[in-house]
């Protein structure tokens, strides 16, 4: 029975630390309500189509000439970051320009955002990417650097 | 004492495991008639159908007490029902934020157009890895950079 519990137990806050990965601020920017916005481009691939890649999802929101929701965007960004486990930022202009964060997760569960705002070099665009998938944050790094 | 105190006084007592097996089916049996129950009975009531489901011996009456050690039974069932029902809660909400899409899906919207040609939608990743890659190697170059004023400083200081 005290096995029981203790397996109950372990496997509920196992699931719960999954779900507060994917409970993240950026996540309400890759749902249908951007997805019509002319302003914006949008993909998502997930599943079989990842297959050999290492990935399990791969997100990302791309929106020009929309300071509100580029705006938005940046703050989810931002408050995501705080719970980064490692993070690399760059600011220019006073503003965040570069971010690349590891949200944690074990397996096929880790998760990263790279974020690329270019109003600090005079251009009004933002992309915002969600990956999933089992990679280390070196192996990430190699996916934009190829 | 009015009959709630005395009702709250025995559900503390039976999560303390200081019921015997016959209480303890008294009081469950006394809680099961109360209508509306409190969120304190519905709990009491939750965690002991558990217990009875959970344990071979419920609902056999024993006059003997429990014994001690099966407070932090009662204790991690409790727990294990609220992580249960935030579970299923953050699950809901979840659900009900998430994207609509399935699990396995390779689809993309340009300005607002629907794209389902895969090979677009690869270019539409490597383009945008590849401005992140540039941005990550600008940031990679301001970092040197930086060192190297400060590698000139240090010179500066040592001449």
């Amino acid at each position: 029975m005290r096995e029981r519990i203790i397996i109950i137990v372990v496997v509920i806050a196992t699931s719960l630390t999954t779900m507060a990965q994917e409970n993240l601020n950026i996540n309400r920017f890759f749902g249908e309500e951007y997805v019509s916005n002319p302003k914006v481009t949008f993909v998502e691939v997930t599943g079989k189509k990842l297959q050999g890649t290492g990935l399990r999802k791969y997100k990302s929101i791309s929106v020009a000439d929309d300071v509100a929701l580029a705006d938005k965007i940046k703050g989810a960004v931002v408050s995501d970051g705080r719970k980064a486990r490692s993070k690399e930022v760059s600011y220019k202009e006073g503003q965040l320009y570069f971010g690349f964060y590891s949200m944690g997760g074990e397996g096929g569960g880790r998760s990263y955002i790279f974020y690329l705002n270019r109003r600090p070099v005079g251009k009004e665009k933002t992309t915002l990417i969600f990956i999933q998938g089992d990679l280390s944050e070196q192996q990430v790094k190699d996916l934009i650097n190829k | 004492m009015e009959e709630n105190d005395k009702l709250h006084l025995l559900i503390e007592a039976y999560f303390d495991g200081r019921l015997t097996a016959r209480e303890e089916e008294a009081l469950y049996r006394h809680l099961l008639k109360i209508r509306p129950a409190t969120p304190e009975i519905e709990e009491a009531l939750a965690v002991m159908a558990y217990a009875r489901m959970e344990s071979p011996k419920a609902g056999q009456s024993s006059s003997k007490p429990y014994r001690k050690g099966k407070r932090w039974l009662r204790i991690s069932q409790v727990a294990a029902s609220v992580l249960l029902a935030v579970t299923a809660g953050m699950g809901l909400i979840s659900l009900l934020n998430g994207p609509a899409h399935t699990d396995s899906e390779c689809l993309a919207y340009v300005n607002g157009v629907e794209v389902r040609n895969q090979e677009r939608i690869r270019a539409l990743i490597a383009s945008q890895l590849s401005e992140m890659g540039d941005a990550s190697q600008d940031v990679a170059a301001e970092v040197n950079s930086d060192l190297d004023d400060i590698r000139e400083a240090l010179k500066f200081e040592e001449l």
